[in-house]
């Protein structure tokens, strides 16, 4: 008799196994049958019984004190023929009254229908089909967002005391105001990175001057848009896609809606209005403080303000800033509307406001990155 | 898993002068009471009064700020580690909103507890979830989303999964709220069949007068003014012969007392 002890306090699992001729096993289980000892018994049984490779198998459960889930598990599978080799018969007798009663509630067809199967394989040309349907589905919401979201402006702007201006001031004030202190601190760094990385190759040409002309316009037409709109994306974009996803969630957009009122006039256009002219601003803010960062490395390395004022104004001129901003206003209504956008797709469930905020987040630099590509070209071709 | 014979008086939880609260705030005190294995016991009380407060200090999520909670020989609030864990262990609970885990189906989800303590083969893992399921119903849905279920049904799948293990206490939160009158009355008829067919012991939370009067082997009702238990005894026996006033006016479903209007003096 095999005696099966998890541990010195546990209860134990007991199973006999013996022949009874023609092509006949007996098996006696007894003890306690619950989740810790059934696990040690069903991986005995499991390579005992198929090595046996018998016609029928009589399992005697009277010597079974206690049964839980597991130890019926044990006795469903057996029964099942899931540890013996196909065409087994196994009988199972003896269970007390307490433990038959459960047992009888489940049966082998109960298991065989509702058990997890397989997914089932698709074709290639059903998935690629899914596909674009999913991706035209999508682009058609998109584009409907993007007429939705025009009109709503228009609208506003059309009849400013209609516009809820405390909520855009609001959120100018957290998307823009509040993130002053991350902007400048990034912006003076790449600033000061830029400068110390260029110095020393300008140096072998003796043309450290020349540093002041490159920061000047690689962060005015180029890199602080670009940062400040990173940044706009992680922390404004992806909030304003949780805050919908979880009045979506909520219900709260339903509730605008029975009351009259459209989500679109009454939330998202004060957050797509609220970056147009946010980030802009922002922009400019960390093109002066990366420049800054710059001329403290220029200083560092001995050149006056004044050389350095004059060689920055050779190159930097008032239609680079005009490029940065501009491209600011194209960033900060591509985020503010991604972002809303993102939050009013939000599903039901615990984690469709954390799927839309990320959704929010990677759309938003995408389309971002995409933009400024599309311009940089754009500019090179009207040679601006 | 109890036998359901064993419906037998023992006692299975005892709390002794218990004082619950939550910083310097006491919501209960002085609290006595007994459980006993195989019987539906009712924590019931108004709104806001601390029933589910009491159930989270039960099921030693908080901790009191004096007293005993007794499970067998063991006492929940003077255990640490490892002693505490197999006293939590023993007993399953379902929670007010169901509580599943949303990125799970209802099959992972009722299967959860047996991944994470069990070392049982899938399969027998796949079998005990199922045949969980099928005790509540729930055996079609085990594909499922919660957030494709109902209330009920997440409700009827929490229960899946709160007795997952095989605890011998079954702590439910508010399972009637929010359920239609259909759903609710399927809910307190397997509640019933758990325990007079299976042996489970349950330890509800509602204020559902109809569900506790289906259910409740007995009883006690907590009030927010003494701090404390105004009312033990089967659901009938308080109805009929509380000597509290507002015992009675709860289980009669009765308004508060109109107060005089002084216009009409």
């Amino acid at each position: 008799m095999a005696l099966l002890a998890p541990t010195l306090e546990e209860p134990a699992a007991r199973f006999e196994l013996h022949s009874e001729g023609n092509e006949v096993l007996a098996l006696k289980l007894g003890g306690t049958l619950n989740a810790l000892t059934t696990a040690e018994v069903w991986r005995e049984l499991d390579g005992q019984l198929l090595k046996k490779n018998a016609k029928a198998i009589d399992v005697d459960a009277s010597g079974v004190e206690h049964c839980d889930g597991a130890g019926l598990a044990l006795l469903h599978f057996l029964e099942m023929g899931g540890l013996t080799s196909p065409g087994t018969k196994v009988s199972i007798r003896g269970l007390r009254p307490e433990f038959l009663n459960l047992f009888q509630r489940f049966t082998a067809e109960d298991y065989e229908k509702n058990r997890p199967k397989p997914p089932v394989k698709r074709s290639t040309a059903v998935e690629v089909g899914e596909g674009v349907l999913t991706i035209a589905g999508g682009l058609k919401q998109e584009v409907t967002f993007i007429g939705e979201v025009s009109l709503g402006l228009a609208a506003n702007l059309a009849h400013p005391k209609a516009m809820r201006w405390r909520e855009v001031w609001r959120i100018f004030e957290t998307a823009g105001i509040n993130a002053l202190p991350i902007i400048s601190l990034i912006s003076l760094l790449v600033g000061l990175i830029i400068a110390f990385e260029a110095a020393a190759p300008f140096a072998m040409f003796g043309a450290q001057i020349f540093i002041a002309n490159m920061l000047g316009l690689i962060m005015a037409r180029e890199l602080s848009g670009l940062m400040t709109a990173v940044i706009f994306a992680g922390r404004s974009g992806s909030a304003f896609a949780a805050e919908l996803g979880t009045m979506k969630v909520n219900e709260e957009l339903n509730a605008l809606e029975t009351m009259g009122l459209s989500p679109m006039r009454f939330l998202v256009v004060q957050r797509v209005l609220a970056g147009i002219i946010v980030t802009p601003l922002l922009t400019v803010y960390s093109i002066f403080v990366a420049i800054l960062g710059g001329v403290l490395v220029m200083m560092a390395m001995g050149f006056s303000l004044d050389t350095i004022y004059i060689q920055m104004a050779e190159t930097l001129k008032w239609k680079d800033i005009v490029i940065g901003v501009g491209k600011g206003v194209i960033f900060g209504a591509l985020i503010g509307g991604i972002g809303c956008l993102r939050g009013l797709q939000t599903k039901q469930g615990p984690s469709a406001v954390g799927e839309s905020t990320t959704r929010a987040v990677v759309t938003s630099i995408l389309l971002v990155i995409i933009a400024d590509a599309v311009i940089a070209v754009l500019l090179y071709f009207l040679h601006i | 898993m109890s036998d359901p014979k064993n419906q037998s008086g023992e006692t299975v939880i005892t709390v002794k002068s218990l004082k619950i609260g939550y910083d310097d705030k006491v919501l209960m005190e002085k609290l006595d009471f007994e459980v006993r294995r195989g019987e539906v016991f009712i924590i019931l009380g108004g709104s806001g009064c601390g029933k589910s407060s009491l159930l989270k200090h039960l099921i030693g999520l908080y901790r009191p700020m004096a007293g005993e909670i007794w499970f067998g020989p063991d006492n929940l609030v003077t255990k640490e580690g490892d002693e505490r864990n197999h006293i939590l262990r023993q007993f399953g609970v379902m929670y007010q909103s169901g509580a599943l885990f949303g990125s799970l189906n209802i099959l992972e989800n009722v299967k959860l507890p047996l991944d994470e303590f069990t070392d049982l083969p899938e399969d027998a893992k796949q079998l005990v979830a199922l045949n969980k399921l099928k005790l509540v119903a729930m055996e079609t849905a085990a594909g499922k989303m919660p957030s494709e279920l109902s209330g009920g049904m997440q409700k009827r799948a929490a229960i899946a999964r709160a007795m997952a293990l095989d605890p011998s206490i079954l702590f439910l939160d508010e399972p009637s709220a929010g359920l239609d009158p259909i759903t609710s009355a399927g809910l307190d008829a397997l509640i019933k069949d758990l325990s007079r067919n299976l042996g489970f012991t349950f330890v509800i939370v509602t204020h559902e007068l109809q569900s506790i009067f289906a259910v409740a082997d007995r009883v006690i009702m907590l009030d927010a003014n003494t701090r404390g238990i105004i009312g033990t005894g089967t659901p009938e026996e308080l109805k009929q012969n509380s000597p509290n006033p507002y015992v009675r006016q709860f289980f009669n479903r009765q308004a508060e007392p109109q107060m005089p209007n002084p216009k009409s003096n």
